[in-house]
């Protein structure tokens, strides 16, 4: 059932087995699981039904790092959050992100992806993509042909899935409107985590509404799901027990924002009249299966130092009559030179055959490599508290993301072993846009909306905020939900693995409950 | 005494210079003679105005550092064949071979952007460098 914290009396004191704070993906996926589950569920929401001005601007937030989207309408603070402009995209992490890598500081999760992939599988069809086949490589022939049997070990295929996407809060309200055991409350913002004297486990959280009514709720257990921005700024926010924030014992909360860096870094010269190449261009919607195929790094190329990526093909389109870009990308290139370079390089795998004039030789199509890279966690990179206040006289977030020259030449590898395998394998040639090594972070970088990191998931209270199972270090009864808790975060987009973990989450909750 | 020994040495000298300069005249044929077999060879197999703009991309920031022989050197080195021992099929499929070779082993140099293998870079710029 719903309710309106505008509507219910003053100093409402709500109680509940689990109270959940914040209605995204992650509260209302733990809030479904745990729907019938014979438990008392409250989900807060700071927001009501619709996006509202007023209530938006309660995540306005200081930026002092990279340049960054505007961090007041980047998340979104109504029922189903941020899924209400989700662009969902899916795809699981891999094997290789959840394992201690020496070249990569801090990397590594306290359990395999195998322990996850039963949630993966659940969360599928929360997510409601198609069949939870993203590196099938069986399927991918159905779609790709024989693209897939690629010679040499640098480069595999699979595929990124296309979610409707779902809008959580649309597509979920009834179900939870029926429900006889989870409450949700709207346009009630959880104003502090109270902790008891010891400071060692919740007692309750204060509410407040904009319109000025006060409320409380008290649960057995508490979810801190309110994002990787808004998670750490509540916990830090809250210093009636713990001058320095609940779970902060260590400095750690806020620390280690990740982003997935988005690049458009490299151009690709498709192989003139090979279908093979195309396929891989294309969108696939077929057999319950929207998506596209990604290039992929295989796990021997990435080695113990390397970071995670994927990317996906589009064509190019901006090519005058000759095949020459209408917008040069390396200015550096005589122009005159351009277009000749480029029927050269389409013909490097046409030794031997009958000589040609330079004027009849194909110039072939060309696509635009997207690419979505991970990062190197680092302590530096971090969220805190501004000195800005909102509506509630809560102190700001302040982000301030970075970027580790280590990064750039981690990417530059995966491209440049890319392109020998792309090569090799006769599909083109890859052009990288910023051919210059020692270029600083080229302004083309851009940047998911995907917040990670900054409660970190560690079985070391000394090396991250919650423990395995998501419980915060040092508190009984609050766990924490959503991309924050990643260690590492892949490369792959994070909806799919909130969505698994929120699921896992409530398994354990229901345990520990009952 | 001394007289006799300084005209030994001059003589000797002379000599010397004479064999070196011989030497060097011989050597220098050679060389022309293998850049022009080299010439001959490529342009049998491949019409290398096609490959001269790629070649002249990956010349330009490299400078005087790229001669024809150090080209070519580099070359055979990657066929593992001197070109004019080759005949035409021999010195396709063995380029070939090269260019697969650097790309299964990331042997790969970048050309104004553009991932290539060594050896077809090199192929190139000989291209570039000789006006084949």
């Amino acid at each position: 059932m719903f309710i309106d914290g505008l509507n219910v009396p003053d100093n409402t004191d709500l109680r509940a087995d689990i109270a959940i704070i914040g209605a995204g993906a992650a509260g209302i996926t733990i809030a479904k699981a745990l729907n019938n589950s014979g438990l008392s569920v409250l989900l807060i929401e700071s927001g009501g039904f619709e996006y509202d001005q007023q209530v938006q601007e309660l995540n306005t937030a200081e930026n002092v790092g990279l340049p960054y989207a505007d961090l007041t309408y980047n998340r979104l603070r109504f029922f189903g959050g941020t899924t209400n402009h989700w662009g969902g995209w899916c795809r699981p992490l891999d094997e290789v992100d959840f394992e201690v890598r020496s070249g990569i500081p801090f990397s590594g999760w306290p359990f395999e992806r195998a322990h996850l992939e039963p949630y993966y599988l659940k969360a599928q069809s929360i997510v409601e993509a198609g069949p939870f086949a993203y590196d099938d490589q069986e399927r991918l022939r159905e779609y790709v042909g024989d693209v897939v049997a690629l010679k040499g070990t640098n480069l595999t295929l699979g595929f990124v899935q296309y979610s409707p996407p779902t809008r959580f809060g649309w597509r979920y309200r009834e179900e939870l409107q029926k429900s006889k055991n989870v409450k949700v409350i709207l346009n009630t913002t959880v104003l502090g985590l109270d902790a008891d004297e010891a400071g060692t486990s919740l007692e309750k959280l204060s509410l407040g509404c904009l319109g000025g009514k006060r409320h409380t709720a008290q649960a057995r257990m508490y979810v801190l799901a309110t994002g990787g921005i808004e998670n750490p700024r509540l916990m830090l926010n809250s210093t009636a027990r713990n001058p320095e924030g609940v779970g902060n014992q260590h400095g750690l909360v806020g620390r280690f924002f990740m982003e997935h860096p988005h690049l458009a870094p490299a151009r690709l010269l498709l192989t003139p009249n090979d279908q093979r190449a195309l396929n891989l261009v294309r969108e696939i919607s077929s057999n319950g299966l929207r998506g596209a195929p990604c290039l992929r790094p295989t796990r021997g190329m990435l080695g113990q130092k390397h970071l995670n990526a994927f990317a996906t093909l589009s064509l190019r389109l901006e090519l005058d009559a000759d095949g020459r870009p209408t917008a040069p990308e390396h200015p550096d290139v005589d122009q005159d030179d351009e277009i000749a370079v480029r029927r050269a390089v389409s013909k490097l795998r046409q030794l031997g055959a009958k000589p040609s004039s330079v004027d009849d030789a194909p110039v072939s199509v060309e696509a635009i490599v997207e690419l979505i890279a991970e990062q190197i966690p680092n302590p530096e990179s971090r969220v805190t508290l501004g000195d800005g206040r909102d509506a509630f006289g809560h102190r700001h977030a302040k982000l301030n993301w970075q970027l580790m020259p280590d990064e750039l030449t981690s990417i530059r590898h995966v491209l440049v072993s890319w392109g020998a395998a792309l090569a090799r394998n006769g599909l083109g040639h890859l052009r990288l846009v910023s051919p210059n090594k020692d270029e600083p972070w080229p302004g083309l970088i851009g940047w998911g909306n995907h917040h990670m990191g900054t409660t970190r998931m560690s079985d070391n209270p000394k090396m991250g905020v919650v423990d395995q199972h998501c419980r915060v270090h040092g508190m009984s009864n609050l766990y924490v939900a959503g991309s924050s808790v990643f260690p590492t975060s892949g490369a792959a987009n994070p909806t799919l693995t909130i969505v698994a973990l929120a699921l896992r989450l409530a398994d354990r909750l229901q345990e520990a409950v009952t | 005494m001394q007289s006799i020994t300084s005209r030994r040495a001059f003589l000797a000298a002379i000599a010397l210079g004479a064999a070196g300069s011989t030497y060097f005249v011989r050597q220098r044929y050679k060389q022309q003679r293998r850049i022009k077999n080299a010439r001959r060879a490529l342009a049998s197999i491949i019409n290398g105005q096609d490959y001269a703009p790629l070649g002249k991309g990956f010349v330009r920031p490299r400078g005087e550092a790229l001669t024809i022989a150090t080209l070519l050197d580099d070359l055979e080195a990657k066929i593992g064949a001197t070109l004019d021992t080759l005949n035409d099929g021999d010195v396709v499929s063995r380029l070939m071979a090269a260019i697969e070779a650097d790309l299964d082993q990331g042997d790969v140099v970048e050309v104004d952007g553009w991932v290539i293998a060594r050896t077809s870079a090199v192929l190139s710029a000989l291209c570039f460098q000789m006006n084949v």
